[in-house]
């Protein structure tokens, strides 16, 4: 008996299922024989009707596609062996008949199954009570038997015959074939077979009558049990009980009677203990399985809330991140913006201021030349005339003090707005202005190409402006014995190129001391949307720079 | 028959040089000073229906510069002789009124005996300037030879360039300057060597040296 039934209907059903790939006829026989055990565990759990149902379908079919009569043969009789523990035995002596005529035809290699088909179909047709039909057959199995000589073979052989003899009432040859039957089971140390044997003996004498040796046996048969089946020695007690009861020894029938009662209430008791104790187990399983679901769904919340809960986070950490970084842009965005704005302001504000400088500057510079210069001019005049007049050596001394005044005034006026350029051109009032620097130890180069007089004169200063600074660095710092000045101007393009032969713009005089001259010009190269290029000559000392402006007419 | 004396008018827009120049040259018997205006539109409306043989005018007025007026007087009345009177003593201003046909130039600081010869000389069919002035026209303006090109840095590099066949676009990037400002070189290495072409421009300026 297989210990794992379960894993062996798997591998049998696996085994099938692999061999379906082949075709041979070996395989056939083999996946028919793995049906068939599998058909046998299903007899074994009392689920005849799909171990039926596997012979019919599956394993009759494969046999037959071996073309394997032996076994046709022995799996039709498994058929009628079937349907004969159903007590159907109208369908059992129908498959053993069938298997009969197959393997009466086929060569056999082992007369047995043969032998015990003929053996099964007279058990058949002695319990469904067709005693006629009955004879042939056992004179068939009678003749096939020394084919196949076992003692198994030979008891069972007499123990259907002794069956055969009781039905026919032939007590005495009945009695006679368990005889028979008994010799070979000495052969063999089975009990089981003994005990059968008796077992038909008792039947055979009761149907003879002869109770008072029926219970002989029958007591033997309980002093030295053969097997240990409960249930054979309750028949026992009870055969017993009633053979006494016949006899009319009711004293020894009730002792039986009392026997039997008592083994059945035990094996009830076992039986209901059994079943109480399978019950209870079941209980406690399914209490176990509800307890291990309950767990498994609280284990699955838990899981479920954790995971929520992570998810959660996560959220909220990549929402906080979000609104982080948004944070950061929009502050760097305003910062920007903000400085954008504050360069814009910047630059605007220092136009307004060169404007509101230039403005300032001609104001001033107009109320000193036209104000405070023609009164002094009145009166020097005046003092001239009075000096004439009186002559007196201090009066000389004081009308050169006062021409030198007004010449004073003059340049600081001049210096303030080239008036020059606001009546005649920008190109008249830069000559001025490079004459006005000229001097014997500095020569200044100027020249002028293409240079047109619709300039806006706002531009027309910062241009001066730009130049006037220029200048004024060469003149103060550079120590330049030459100077050129070239301003050029191509359509919108304004271009000023300024080179001295002078010891060089050093970064660090740059920074400082003509840091503001410097930082004036750029301002107005910025206002003109400029560019400026301070660089070293090349081959020759000093400095070259070169400045372009844009002009709208 | 007596000569009648020249007359004399005065444009400037300060009251107090005119009430100045009237009080003192008034006192100089060889002209007369006929009338005095603050504004140069007034001379010249006076001008189209007098006859004036000087006019005193100042550079800075109110409606039109003094040179412009200068120009207009002569317009309307060549023979009237016109002096400048002016507080300016830059180049610019003498030349332009020059230019458009002044006679003189008195610089304001002059004395009264100065104007006085200065408008005589006028009279007398010269041109005049007052001390002051002549010293800067005298002066050598700027000590430059205008004849004789000086090429900027820039230029003489742009021009040595163009000489190895380099394009606007290739000196440009060899520079790092726009295209435009090397064509704007170009022209006037061009204008300042008298060159019609960069054939010419290159010969020109092997011929002077440059290259």
């Amino acid at each position: 008996m297989p210990t794992n039934p379960q894993k062996s209907e798997q591998l049998y059903i696996m085994a099938d299922k692999k061999l379906s790939e082949f075709n041979s006829k070996e395989t056939f026989l083999i996946r028919a024989k793995c049906w068939g055990s599998y058909a046998n565990l299903q007899q074994k759990k009392d689920n005849e009707s799909l171990m039926i149902d596997i012979l019919i379908n599956k394993v009759i079919p494969l046999v037959k596609k071996s073309g394997n009569m032996e076994y046709l043969g022995k799996y039709y009789s498994d058929l009628g062996l079937v349907f004969g523990n159903m007590q159907q035995y109208d369908k059992a002596e129908k498959y053993y008949l069938t298997a009969i005529s197959i393997l009466e035809q086929t060569k056999l290699t082992d007369h047995s199954i043969l032998f015990l088909v003929y053996l099964y179909t007279i058990k058949a047709y002695l319990y469904d009570e067709k005693i006629p039909l009955t004879k042939s057959i056992l004179i068939k199995a009678k003749n096939i038997l020394p084919k196949c000589q076992t003692p198994i073979n030979n008891i069972e052989y007499y123990w259907v015959a002794a069956m055969y003899n009781r039905s026919i009432k032939s007590y005495n040859k009945a009695i006679a074939c368990i005889d028979s039957g008994m010799q070979h089971a000495k052969q063999i140390n089975k009990p089981y077979y003994k005990e059968k044997l008796n077992s038909e003996m008792v039947n055979i004498l009761t149907a003879k009558g002869d109770f008072k040796k029926a219970a002989t046996v029958l007591e033997s048969l309980i002093e030295r049990p053969q097997s240990n089946y409960s249930i054979n020695l309750l028949n026992y007690y009870k055969e017993i009980s009633r053979v006494y009861d016949t006899l009319g020894n009711s004293k020894a029938a009730y002792k039986w009677l009392k026997q039997y009662s008592r083994l059945k209430d035990s094996l009830t008791e076992v039986g209901t203990s059994t079943k109480i104790n399978a019950l209870e187990i079941k209980f406690k399983t399914a209490e176990n399985q509800k307890k291990i679901a309950q767990l498994n769904t609280a284990n699955q919340k838990a899981n479920l809330s954790a995971k929520n809960s992570r998810l959660l986070n996560w959220l909220l950490g990549v929402i906080s991140l979000l609104i982080l970084s948004m944070f950061i842009f929009g502050a760097y965005y305003y910062l920007n913006q903000k400085k954008l704005l504050t360069q814009k302001e910047e630059i605007r504000i220092t136009n307004a201021m060169l404007q509101g400088q230039e403005t300032e500057r001609y104001r001033v510079a107009r109320d000193l030349h036209d104000g405070l210069g023609n009164i002094l001019a009145v009166v020097k005049f005046n003092l001239w005339q009075f000096a004439k007049e009186n002559p007196a050596a201090e009066l000389t001394e004081i009308t050169q003090q006062l021409d030198h005044s007004v010449n004073e005034l003059r340049r600081i006026a001049h210096d303030m707005m080239p008036e020059m350029l606001l009546n005649i051109s920008l190109e008249a009032a830069l000559k001025d202005l490079c004459e006005s620097i000229t001097n014997d130890k500095l020569e200044v180069h100027c020249q002028f190409i293409n240079i047109k007089n619709n300039i806006p004169q706002p531009t027309q200063i910062a241009i001066y402006r730009i130049v006037q600074e220029l200048l004024t660095n060469v003149v103060k710092h550079a120590n330049a014995q030459s100077v050129l000045l070239q301003c050029t101007q191509n359509k919108q393009i304004f271009f000023i190129t300024l080179e001295d032969d002078g010891k060089g713009f050093d970064p660090e005089i740059k920074n400082e001391k003509t840091g503001i001259g410097l930082s004036n010009i750029k301002s107005r190269v910025a206002y003109l949307n400029g560019k400026m290029e301070i660089a070293q000559r090349t081959n020759q000392p000093g400095t070259s720079i070169n400045i372009e402006l844009n002009v709208k007419a | 028959m007596l000569k009648p004396k020249p007359t004399l008018v005065l444009v400037d827009d300060h009251p107090i040089i005119i009430e100045g120049l009237t009080k003192l040259l008034g006192k100089n018997d060889r002209f007369d000073i006929v009338a005095s205006f603050t504004q140069g539109n007034q001379l010249l409306a006076y001008i189209k229906k007098n006859t004036v043989d000087v006019a005193l005018v100042d550079i800075i007025l109110p409606d039109i510069n003094g040179m412009d007026l200068c120009k207009e007087i002569k317009k309307i009345a060549p023979g009237t002789i016109v002096i400048a009177l002016s507080n300016h003593q830059e180049r610019s201003a003498v030349t332009r009124m020059l230019e458009n046909g002044a006679n003189g130039y008195i610089l304001k600081n002059a004395s009264i005996d100065e104007i006085g010869n200065c408008i005589n000389e006028a009279l007398e069919g010269k041109i005049t300037f007052s001390k002051g002035i002549s010293d800067i026209i005298l002066k050598t303006p700027f000590k430059t030879k205008w004849t004789f090109v000086k090429l900027t840095s820039r230029e003489s590099e742009i021009l040595k360039l163009v000489a190895q066949g380099l394009t606007a676009s290739r000196i440009a990037e060899k520079l790092f300057l726009s295209k435009f400002t090397i064509e704007n070189h170009k022209k006037n290495l061009l204008q300042k060597l008298q060159a019609k072409n960069i054939a010419e421009l290159i010969s020109n300026a092997s011929d002077k040296g440059l290259l």
